[in-house]
């Protein structure tokens, strides 16, 4: 839910209670007053007819208020004011009507006389329906222009801080930009927008030292291998060297090689990780299967291993794409490293999916574990472990999915092609 | 043939310069940027060797100096970064090829014939061994003045040899050289043993003689025994 929609709620429950409670007050203090007027107006009128009495020592012979009833009639001793509400049935409206009646008696020619002095009350019905009816008017009016206003307003006040969230949500780190906030005179927006500031910037150098120092410690690494390398190359043309010799000279060597590798696989998969390939271009993705399959076609043939391919044309990716090309050959090198001598690939390409399969027995141990850095299914010394952890991590950071399953004898790699 | 090296890290200097002189070339060496930026200015060489990083300046900036003076030297870059942008720039900059350390000096060795054999005149595009004669545009190989037929990898596997020839080879070089940087798999050896074999069968039977050995422990030969 919206803050503003939260908000409103908050604002228009608490609204409703508030009219309800005053109109419940409202009612009764006017109701008391209303009451009040009558009851004083009926006195009003006991005095005017004892005004009269005194004056002329006879009864009035027709009331002169019109809308009071007044009755009189005789009696023989004397009563008590007595004040009381009644209700009277009024021909003219056709209902029961609410009255107060005062009930007195008078003197007059010494004859004692009863008179009842009546008085209309309001209506409770009508009043309360009145009321009512005026603050459901009020409470809509009151409710639909907070509405209106606060939606005005608050776009109009909220519309720094989504242009704020609009940047968070473009900001890429390896883009090297820096973000400018929209100006604002809230002091809030004003707050949040340094302290992002700051945040992002603090981040950014952080990533540039880190970035510098990964490239920095690889490229610090290299050299002395490649001094290690060189130097047993230059060895192993000695021709006084017997074959241990020669063997344990080649073995350094080889390690050597494997360490710069295993450092420039690292290298590459933060450098994924960094999004530090971000420009994008539109990759055939069927021509550089094709290409693939072409460079390794003699190691294929040489392990006797059938390709079964099934590759649409057309399909294009929008990827770096050294990285299409890092994660091809992966899958590729992948099935070709792990399968049997007269095995099988079978590769299939759709606007979907890219599956790519080889034959072999099930896997004993977590099959998630295969994506894991150096995990090795069997001990081939020569692989780095790093080739399937490089594949998810292109994908990945290219809004892919990567999924193992096995199915019929056969290991598969499918990668889903669509976000 | 002159070959002007650019590297600072001493042990790989002396490394690669004994190399190279092993290989029968004349070679001049730079540690620093200034030192071969004035021998670049003053003579003349045939291949240039150049690190990117080294202590006072940029080695893409040695690549603008002789491309500026038009230069006939091939150029090759070696680099510890292996980033793509420093790659394309380097190309781009005019540099002939570019290596990623830590290389193979087999390699480096094929890069520099290559890129001279490129530089050349016509007449000295051709690779000749003996009685082997190779013409890389073509893809053509001739033995004893007949054609033979060899696949794409038995050809560049050929060149590879007969660019190192009387140097002991490894066979993750050979791989490395056939398939690039992305092979590494331990029955690629297997395969090369196969390979060489094909390629050794094809020589002896268009009358060549066995120029292949094996070095036991350590890899293989090309050249006279």
């Amino acid at each position: 839910m919206k803050l503003l929609a939260k908000t409103s709620l908050i604002y228009s429950l608490s609204t409703t209670l508030v009219f309800l409670i005053g109109g419940l007050v409202f009612y009764y203090n006017l109701r008391n007053i209303v009451d009040e007027e009558s009851t004083e107006h009926i006195y009003l009128e006991k005095t005017l007819i004892d005004k009269y009495v005194k004056a002329h020592d006879t009864i009035p012979a027709t009331p002169d208020i019109s809308s009071d009833f007044i009755s009189i009639h005789t009696t023989n001793k004397p009563l008590k004011d007595f004040l009381r509400d009644t209700a009277i049935f009024s021909k003219e409206e056709d209902e029961i009507l609410p009255y107060r009646t005062l009930t007195f008696s008078i003197l007059a020619g010494h004859q004692y006389y009863v008179v009842n002095v009546s008085k209309a009350l309001f209506e409770s019905d009508d009043l309360v329906e009145a009321i009512l009816i005026s603050f459901i008017i009020i409470i809509v009016v009151l409710l639909a222009a907070t509405f209106f206003v606060n939606r005005i307003a608050s776009k109009k006040l909220w519309k720094p801080f989504f242009s704020s969230i609009n940047l968070l949500n473009e900001y890429k780190i390896a883009n090297h930009s820096e973000l400018h906030f929209e100006n604002t005179s809230t002091s809030e927006f004003k707050d949040l927008n340094m302290a992002l500031g700051k945040m992002t910037e603090k981040i950014a150098a952080d990533y540039k030292n880190l970035k510098s120092f990964t490239e920095n410690a690889s490229h610090e690494l290299q050299t002395p291998l490649s001094v290690i390398m060189a130097s047993t190359e230059n060895l192993l043309q000695q021709e006084n060297f017997n074959k241990k010799q020669l063997e344990a000279i080649q073995s350094i060597h080889q390690t050597a090689r494997k360490l710069s590798k295993l450092n420039q696989t690292l290298l590459l998969l933060a450098k994924i990780e960094n999004r530090q390939f971000e420009e994008k271009e539109n990759v055939d993705l069927g021509e550089i299967l094709k290409s693939k399959l072409d460079l390794y076609a003699e190691l294929i043939s040489h392990k006797e291993i059938k390709v079964e391919s099934n590759i649409s044309s057309g399909i294009i990716l929008k990827i770096h794409p050294a990285l299409a090309e890092i994660m091809v050959s992966n899958l590729l090198t992948n099935a070709i490293r792990y399968n049997q001598k007269g095995g099988l690939i079978s590769i299939s390409l759709s606007k979907e999916k890219l599956i790519v399969c080889n034959p072999g027995e099930a896997l004993k141990s977590d099959s998630e574990k295969l994506f894991d850095r150096f995990y090795k299914g069997n001990t081939f010394s020569e692989s780095t472990g790093l080739g399937l952890a490089l594949v998810k991590q292109v994908a990945e950071t290219n809004g892919m999915k990567v999924h193992y399953y096995y199915k019929e004898n056969l290991h598969c790699f499918e990668i889903n092609l669509l976000p | 043939m002159k070959i002007l090296l650019i590297e600072d890290e001493p042990e790989l200097r002396k490394s690669i310069k004994h190399f190279l002189l092993q290989e029968g070339y004349v070679v001049e060496s730079a540690s620093d940027f200034s030192k071969a930026s004035d021998k670049a200015e003053i003579y003349d060489y045939d291949c240039v060797l150049v690190d990117i990083t080294l202590p006072d300046g940029n080695g893409l900036d040695i690549v603008k100096q002789l491309k500026k003076a038009k230069s006939k030297a091939g150029i090759i870059i070696i680099s510890a970064k292996n980033s793509l942008d420093d790659k394309i720039a380097g190309l781009e900059l005019g540099a002939d090829d570019y290596l990623t350390k830590p290389f193979h000096l087999s390699e480096l060795n094929a890069r520099i014939k290559s890129v001279i054999r490129r530089m050349s005149f016509e007449g000295d595009k051709e690779i000749i061994f003996e009685e082997i004669k190779i013409n890389p545009d073509a893809q053509t190989v001739l033995v004893k003045k007949k054609d033979i037929s060899l696949t794409k990898k038995e050809f560049d596997l050929l060149v590879f040899f007969i660019s190192n020839k009387n140097r002991v080879i490894t066979k993750e070089s050979i791989a490395e050289h056939l398939w690039g940087d992305d092979m590494d798999m331990a029955d690629s050896y297997d395969f090369i043993y196969s390979h060489i074999k094909n390629l050794r069968k094809k020589l002896i039977e268009a009358g060549c003689e066995d120029y292949i050995h094996t070095v036991y422990g350590a890899g293989y030969k090309f050249g006279n025994a």
